[in-house]
């Protein structure tokens, strides 16, 4: 009976948006002993995407878990929404998905179709993932919960972590800009519907064809924009591969509005955790504080952000446009020398050849 | 002045019911909200830095109370239809489900089994006059069918199809309103310089049309 259960009423935070901020992450995390075992080839203690355990020579495990409460109020979107998210950490390493595990928590009086609904969206995306839903587990919980814990293989030779941007590298993304802030305005019942439309279409893209171009070309570097924000996780890249960035704020594509409702104040509270963490080390130049706020939006099921050899940028961009991704070029690793005290990124307006 | 008790709300709340508030002529252009979180402080900011209001915050009790004020009528009349318009549409949830066809379900008037192709903006070969005539038509029947596709893919010229300015563009949105899912080619749209003319439906690419044509479901050509 109960058929229009608005899923977005039940969270108190949008998507990625609940995400524990990086900055109190690393201070959680702090002074933990690293696991000793060789074969773990990339752990927490890189903040990178996934981990990575080598089983073969030719033969790594590349793990993954991500889950949150509903951006959307539909159930069947919200599960393909929340499978794409968790799968995107496998593709921004290279790694092809193979197994799934569902992570639910609901309400107890949520009904069957509701819960039904959002596992179909979930298994639809895993299969069209090419990988199996194995099993999951569930709890109940006042405020709904969902994601996945996936399994991706790759051979060790061909991981690309966040942190080995080269300098001269471009920087290309693969989804509109505003997914946060999408969600915000969905939440609140202000989003026009070219934009819930095209927030819902990104949302629901795997990253899994950007990932397959990707592998053609000489990418040095690669990580999914999410709960941090564009900002944030190009702030880890620089970080981890010790350069400084340049990025391009006019170049990224946005979502319809997105822009008015940042300027309008319509922010998810991530956007000032991730200002919080990232914007000591970032020069805004006279970037427009709205379109700032969009850099520091938290994604939900961003795209990727791949760190490309400045001779293959053009080519790599040009087969992610045939493949039907919406890539753009959006910024450039900097030597370490380009830093200036604690500015380690640029805002900047983009240079005419790209 | 309208005042307004926002305690114990986050993230959009409090900066929609002022937007609200300040679209509602007895506030004559100033709003006080009381928020108790840091986050609504700084939404309210950004709202008043858009509306060239004089932004006011004090401390209280349990929080802090954010005054606007000076905000003119004509921005708060422009506000008002904006917030008026989309909540009209966003009442029917069935919109949603039915763009991304979901209905399926229980839902006898899309057929969940067939895709249907269109690659081209006139319907057969010879005179493209009479094509174009006649690709208009067959969609109009498709949309007007007592059961219509699951999707509508257009490529190469039938990319056109989904464009602004398109005669068919009427008929493909009623598709789209009854539960057609209905996609275009991006590449397409790139080469054929009309990304940003794309009216209706969403993107896709090659991968999802091979998916198409090779999934469980039926796969016609036009």
């Amino acid at each position: 009976m109960e058929q229009n259960v608005k899923l977005t009423k039940l969270a108190s935070c949008a998507g990625c948006g609940a995400k524990v901020g990086a900055g109190m992450l690393a201070q959680l995390f702090d002074g933990f002993a690293a696991p000793r075992d060789p074969n773990l080839l990339v752990g927490f203690d890189h903040a990178d995407d996934a981990a990575v355990y080598k089983l073969a020579d030719e033969l790594a495990i590349v793990q993954t878990v991500d889950f949150f409460p509903p951006m959307v109020d539909d159930p069947y979107v919200f599960g393909q929404v929340a499978a794409a998210n968790a799968l995107s950490d496998l593709y921004a390493m290279g790694a092809r998905p193979i197994t799934a595990l569902n992570v639910m928590a609901v309400p107890e009086d949520m009904p069957a179709e509701t819960v039904r609904a959002m596992l179909r969206g979930g298994l639809d995306k895993v299969t069209e993932a090419g990988a199996s839903l194995a099993g999951g587990h569930s709890i109940y919980d006042a405020e709904p919960k969902y994601g996945m814990a996936v399994t991706g293989v790759i051979n060790p030779e061909r991981i690309l972590t966040n942190d080995g941007a080269m300098a001269g590298d471009v920087l290309i993304y693969t989804k509109p800009l505003g997914l946060g802030i999408a969600s915000t305005a969905l939440q609140g019942g202000i989003a026009a519907p070219e934009l819930e439309r095209a927030a819902v279409q990104a949302l629901c893209t795997l990253n899994r064809g950007a990932a397959e171009v990707m592998a053609n070309h000489h990418v040095h570097a690669c990580t999914d924009i999410t709960g941090f924000g564009v900002l944030g996780h190009v702030l880890e890249m620089v970080e981890g591969a010790g350069l400084a960035a340049q990025i391009w704020p006019e170049a990224f594509e946005l979502l319809p509005d997105v822009l008015d409702l940042a300027s309008l104040g319509i922010l998810p509270s991530a956007v000032y955790r991730n200002r919080q963490y990232a914007a000591p080390h970032v020069a805004p130049g006279d970037t427009a504080l709205a379109l700032q706020d969009v850099l520091f939006d938290p994604q939900t099921s961003g795209g990727l952000m791949m760190a490309v050899d400045e001779d293959d940028a053009k080519a790599l961009l040009a087969n992610l446009i045939v493949a039907g991704v919406p890539a753009r070029a959006v910024g450039r690793m900097l030597p370490q020398a380009a830093r200036e005290q604690e500015h380690w990124i640029f805002l900047a307006e983009r240079p005419r050849d790209l | 002045m309208i005042e307004l008790n926002a305690f114990g709300e986050t993230c959009p709340k409090p900066v929609i019911r002022a937007m609200k508030a300040l679209a509602d002529p007895v506030a004559e252009g100033t709003v006080r909200v009381l928020v108790d979180n840091q986050v609504a402080v700084e939404n309210l900011k950004r709202l008043g830095l858009s509306k060239q209001a004089a932004i006011t915050v004090e401390e209280v009790s349990g929080g802090w109370a954010v005054t606007l004020s000076g905000v003119s009528a004509q921005d708060a009349a422009d506000q008002k239809a904006a917030l008026d318009a989309p909540e009209a549409v966003a009442e029917t949830p069935q919109d949603t489900e039915a763009f991304l066809g979901v209905a399926a379900d229980g839902d006898a008037k899309v057929d969940s089994t067939t895709t249907v192709l269109i690659g081209s903006n006139v319907l057969g070969r010879g005179n493209d006059e009479l094509g174009g005539v006649l690709m208009r038509g067959v969609i109009y029947a498709l949309a007007e069918g007592a059961e219509v596709p699951r999707r509508l893919i257009c490529y190469n010229s039938g990319a056109y199809l989904t464009s602004e300015g398109a005669p068919t563009l009427d008929d493909i949105r009623a598709l789209e309103r009854r539960g057609t899912e209905v996609l275009t080619c991006g590449t397409c749209l790139d080469y054929l310089g009309i990304r940003d003319k794309l009216a209706v439906g969403g993107v896709t690419n090659l991968y999802a049309i091979a998916q198409a044509l090779m999934g469980p479901g039926r796969a016609v050509t036009l």
